[in-house]
């Protein structure tokens, strides 16, 4: 009789526990497969251009932006697939000869936030672009300014990984 | 079966409505007890104070009542004690799982997790990039960004979601 007690709740709690390491998983499962849909997406995009069907390829990155993101990805990750999704129907619209559109994909890229990454200065250069394309010389000149700022940051970067990963004079291979 | 066995005696009759009255009253009071039989007697008297509540004598009372009132409190206070632990237990076993449930499931939510950094981009496309921010009148340099993103986004897609199918 005792022991039943402190038993039951044993159970109970390893009930919890059991529930709760099942709806983490299922959650994780949710944000791989959302990632491998925008992996898909962005390649059936790669072949629509390849076969010059603009609109299919624009169709198959709105799927991306327009759908559910699983509420629970990390936050960079979410921001980074987006934005360079938004980079990418910026880019088609300026192809398309839609400068106003590509801003507003642009401002709805930048709008999920800032960070000084290869993103963030892609939807820069696209927006000076736009900007360019649209006869104001000033904001372009900015935009690719801001731009280049964060270029030259990611290039000091990559060249300072790759003299780290570079063996040192004299070590033994 | 015979005459004389289906019907009693007369001291039969007798000692049957002894015994009778020896179990109903007290057999000292009834003058007609003595005609009842010894055995049947005992046995009256034994089943009457089977019956009857122990009586402790009026000297003995404060004697008793010194040495089983410590006894009968340390038994109603073990079983206030158990209750409590038992109240105790119900609502910190739930509380508990509760709050590790909450715990658990936050340290596997996106703050735990944490966002990946992005690949560090290659050389040529910062390259590309760069050609593309100097901006001019075409879209070549934005071409050329665009096929160098695609292999740096390829990599990153795969990179985000192996560390998504792997997070525990």
């Amino acid at each position: 009789m005792i022991a039943r007690g402190p038993t039951r709740w044993l159970g109970v709690v390893a009930l919890l526990g059991a529930l709760a390491g099942g709806c983490a998983r299922a959650r994780h499962d949710g944000d791989a497969r959302w990632i491998a849909d925008a992996e898909r997406r962005h390649a059936l995009a790669d072949q629509q251009l390849q076969a010059g069907n603009v609109a299919a390829a624009r169709e198959a990155l709105l799927g991306i932006v327009d759908g559910r993101t699983p509420a629970d990805l990390p936050a960079g990750d979410r921001r980074g697939v987006l934005q360079d999704t938004y980079f990418r129907l910026a880019e088609l619209d300026l192809k398309a000869g839609d400068p106003r559109a590509a801003l507003t994909d642009v401002q709805r890229g930048l709008g999920l936030g800032g960070a000084d990454d290869l993103f963030v200065a892609n939807l820069l250069v696209v927006r000076g672009a736009a900007h360019e394309a649209m006869d104001d010389g000033a904001a372009a000149a900015a935009d690719y300014h801001a731009a280049l700022v964060i270029n030259d940051k990611l290039l000091a970067e990559t060249l300072q990984e790759s003299r780290d990963a570079r063996p040192a004079p004299g070590a033994t291979p | 079966m015979k005459e004389d066995e289906e019907q009693p005696s007369e001291e039969e009759l007798r000692e049957a409505a002894a015994l009778a009255a020896a179990l109903e009253k007290d057999q000292a009071a009834d003058p007609s007890a003595h005609d009842a039989p010894n055995d049947a007697l005992e046995a009256a008297a034994l089943l009457r104070q089977a019956r009857a509540p122990i009586a402790v004598p009026a000297a003995a009372e404060p004697i008793v009542a010194a040495q089983a009132a410590p006894a009968l409190e340390a038994l109603r206070t073990r079983g206030r004690r158990r209750a409590r632990l038992w109240i105790a237990t119900s609502l910190l076993a739930p509380a508990a799982a509760a709050v590790w449930l909450l715990t658990s499931t936050m340290t596997h939510a996106p703050q735990s997790r944490g966002s990946a950094a992005p690949p560090a981009p290659t050389a040529d496309l910062l390259a590309a990039q760069a050609q593309a921010a100097r901006g001019g009148p075409g879209s070549v340099a934005l071409a050329r960004l665009d096929v160098e993103m695609r292999a740096y986004r390829r990599q990153y897609h795969a990179g985000l979601r192996q560390r998504l199918e792997e997070t525990p």
